[in-house]
């Protein structure tokens, strides 16, 4: 339901539906205004207009006189049925035509049902009548017929309601059918969208062939999704074919390198250079490897292969590599996590990240302080954790860890390329997962917050 | 060994074939894929080097054409695409071992060797190994040196097989995390050096030789002396 009000289509025919509504509503109420409010005020006019006739009768020719012009109007007016009753002051009926009346009189003007029969047959009538006490304690009451105008009235209020409610009814509806037509075709286009962000660049929306107007943006879009897979895999054979001719020459320059160490034989200057040399292009091979991998991770060359995992096992393995690397620099590398803990992940990957993390961590740390690996699991979330009890970043630094090669202030004696946590960055968005960098006061805690793979909605 | 050494680059290929002739082994040389699937389907070779990316036929469809013919001569992939997923997809497609470029010589020597070993399944499938007064009992998990029982956690105990088996060969840092740990990774420290220094204090007590040695620039190698 939610959903259905959130539709821009849905909302669209409520809004039509609305100002249906309203058009139909300012209709009747013209309708009404001409048939009933207008009738119903020349109406009060004229009964107003004839009750003080009467009252001025009454005063100058007193009671009896009033009664005959009374039956006399009665039987001879022009325009709808008159009424009238003239009661004596002690309450005898001298003259009516009206089969009941209230008890008290009243100075408003009052509707009085005044059906009368006619050879058996009755008749309906509404009369409005103004009932008013005269001099001397007489109380007299001049009507006229209104039955035609509150029919039209009552038949008016009631087509007023069956077509607001059939409008509003045929609104809700159609607008529930046009958004579920119209949004089965917005969802086909937001389907390849999503697989195409996902990294399948094959997705493409789906055309019914009614040569329609979504059919139209749909060949549109999958032109301009053929056009975009055509580039990305030209880019793609391009990094490549950098990657092989970089590499190519890289393998050729470490192998003349060992040439050189290998015939500079005693010289032990030309060896060290040499071995200098080796290591620098080692260190060239590794940032190479490393941005072409986070490249094809960020660009969704990468399939994910996830597993079943034992968390623990995994947080195990990873404590149990870095045990002695801790141990060396006088760190304690402590683990808190709880079976069962099973997640669906990309192992290596997964692996590769925490690796990253603490390495970052024991590096970062220093002699004395901890460093602790943690997995939780909440609200259908798993959140791998590296915290230390270091220097920590500050929140700038914190912002810009993740861009390639950017190394923070406390980095100067540290060795490292600045890839580490591009790398995790470029993990966590391959599994949908959020990155997140906070103080741990003191020290810093970096997490993993990796949603449970969700089934995908057809 | 007779190996066959297909690349088609011509300075790396000539670079290969001096580091692996000083070794000591015959190379051949072929520099395009339907040329190596040929070679490799009509001689018989100890070991082939397949570069991924040639001239008329893609190195692992050279390996796959080869696998369907039911060959298992060892096959060293080496390529310009070194990432790990590239390594595991050279490894599902029947590769022996994957080195990516740039490498050191040192290490597709160190390689080679290893693979080579893979001819004499005798050795490899022994569950107990010796290298001087070492022994390694893989079935019951003991290490004893000259009688004297070692306490290895079961990685440890990976690590020290793995070297007592190509004992007297070198041992790259990489191929230990390869073949040791089961994760496919690039740790950002040599985490494993920490790990034999571990071992070897515990190997190596008082005035015992050291067993595994360090062979600078490369990785380590087991051996008595």
């Amino acid at each position: 339901m939610r959903r259905l009000l959130r539709s821009f289509t849905f909302r669209l025919m409520l809004f039509y539906a609305g100002l249906f509504c309203l058009s139909v509503g300012l209709l009747m109420g013209a309708g009404y205004w001409l048939r009933v409010v207008v009738p119903m005020d020349a109406a009060h006019a004229m009964v107003d207009e004839e009750a003080e006739e009467f009252r001025a009768a009454y005063l100058a020719h007193g009671i009896a006189a009033t009664a005959t012009a009374l039956d006399r109007r009665a039987r001879h007016s022009d325009g709808p049925k008159a009424f009238h009753a003239l009661l004596a002051p002690d309450g005898r009926v001298l003259t009516s035509n009206l089969p009941s009346w209230p008890a008290r009189p009243s100075e408003q003007l009052t509707l009085i049902e005044a059906d009368t029969f006619v050879e058996g047959v009755e008749i309906d009538h509404n009369a409005l009548v103004r009932d008013r006490m005269l001099p001397g304690g007489a109380r007299l009451m001049i009507g006229r017929d209104v039955e035609e105008v509150t029919s039209e009235a009552e038949v008016l209020r009631t087509a007023a309601v069956w077509i607001f409610g059939v409008t509003l009814l045929l609104g809700l509806g159609g607008g529930w059918l046009m958004s579920l037509a119209i949004g089965r075709r917005i969802e086909a286009v937001t389907l390849a969208a999503r697989q195409v962000m996902e990294g399948d660049l094959a997705g493409r929306v789906q055309v019914r062939g009614s040569n329609d107007d979504f059919d139209r943006l749909g060949e549109t879009l999958n032109l301009m999704l053929s056009r975009i897979q055509s580039l990305f895999q030209a880019v793609q054979r391009v990094s490549d074919n950098a990657a092989h001719e970089l590499r190519t020459p890289l393998a050729r320059l470490i192998g003349r390198l060992e040439a050189l160490e290998h015939m500079a034989g005693d010289d032990l200057a030309m060896r060290v250079a040499a071995g200098d040399a080796i290591v620098e292009a080692n260190r060239l091979r590794q940032i190479l490897s490393a941005l072409m991998r986070i490249s094809r991770l960020e660009n969704g060359r990468h399939p994910l292969e996830r597993q079943r995992t034992d968390v623990v096992q995994l947080l195990e393995d990873l404590e149990e590599f870095y045990q002695p690397e801790a141990e060396r620099l006088g760190i304690d590398l402590v683990l808190s996590a709880q079976r069962p803990l099973v997640a669906d992940l990309d192992l290596d990957l997964v692996f590769q990240a925490l690796s990253n993390l603490l390495d970052n961590a024991l590096k970062h740390a220093g002699p004395g302080h901890r460093v602790e690996l943690s997995a939780t699991r909440r609200r259908g979330e798993l959140e791998l954790s590296v915290r230390d009890d270091g220097p920590g970043l500050d929140e700038d630094e914190a912002a810009r860890v993740t861009e390639q090669f950017y190394r923070g202030t406390n980095s100067a004696a540290v060795p490292g390329d600045g890839l580490g946590l591009s790398m995790v960055a470029a993990i966590a968005q391959a599994h949908g997962a959020e990155l997140l960098l906070a103080p741990a006061f003191p020290g810093l805690r970096v997490s993993l917050v990796i949603p449970e793979p969700r089934p995908a909605r057809i | 060994m007779q190996i066959l050494l297909v690349e088609d680059d011509a300075a790396l290929a000539a670079h290969i074939m001096a580091g692996v002739r000083e070794a000591g082994h015959v190379v051949e040389h072929c520099a395009d894929g339907r040329d190596a699937l040929v070679r490799a389907t009509c001689e018989c070779y100890d070991a082939i080097i397949l570069d991924r990316m040639l001239p008329t036929l893609d190195g692992l469809k050279v390996l796959a054409a080869l696998r369907a013919t039911d060959d298992a001569t060892p096959v060293l992939i080496l390529s310009a695409l070194g990432d790990v997923d590239e390594r595991v997809r050279g490894l599902r497609a029947g590769g022996d071992d994957y080195m990516a470029k740039p490498f050191a010589m040192s290490e597709l020597l160190a390689r080679l060797e290893t693979l080579a070993r893979r001819n004499a399944p005798v050795a490899e499938q022994s569950s107990l190994l010796r290298v001087a007064d070492l022994e390694i009992d893989l079935a019951s998990h003991t290490v004893t040196r000259a009688g004297r029982r070692i306490a290895l956690t079961l990685r440890e105990l990976r690590i020290v097989a793995y070297l007592a088996r190509n004992a007297g060969r070198v041992v790259t840092r990489t191929m230990l995390l390869e073949n040791v740990w089961d994760y496919n990774f690039d740790p950002q420290t040599n985490i494993i050096d920490q790990h034999i220094s571990k071992l070897r204090q515990k190997i190596a007590q008082d005035d015992e030789a050291d067993l595994i040695h360090t062979i600078r620039g490369v990785g380590y190698m087991m051996r008595a002396g």
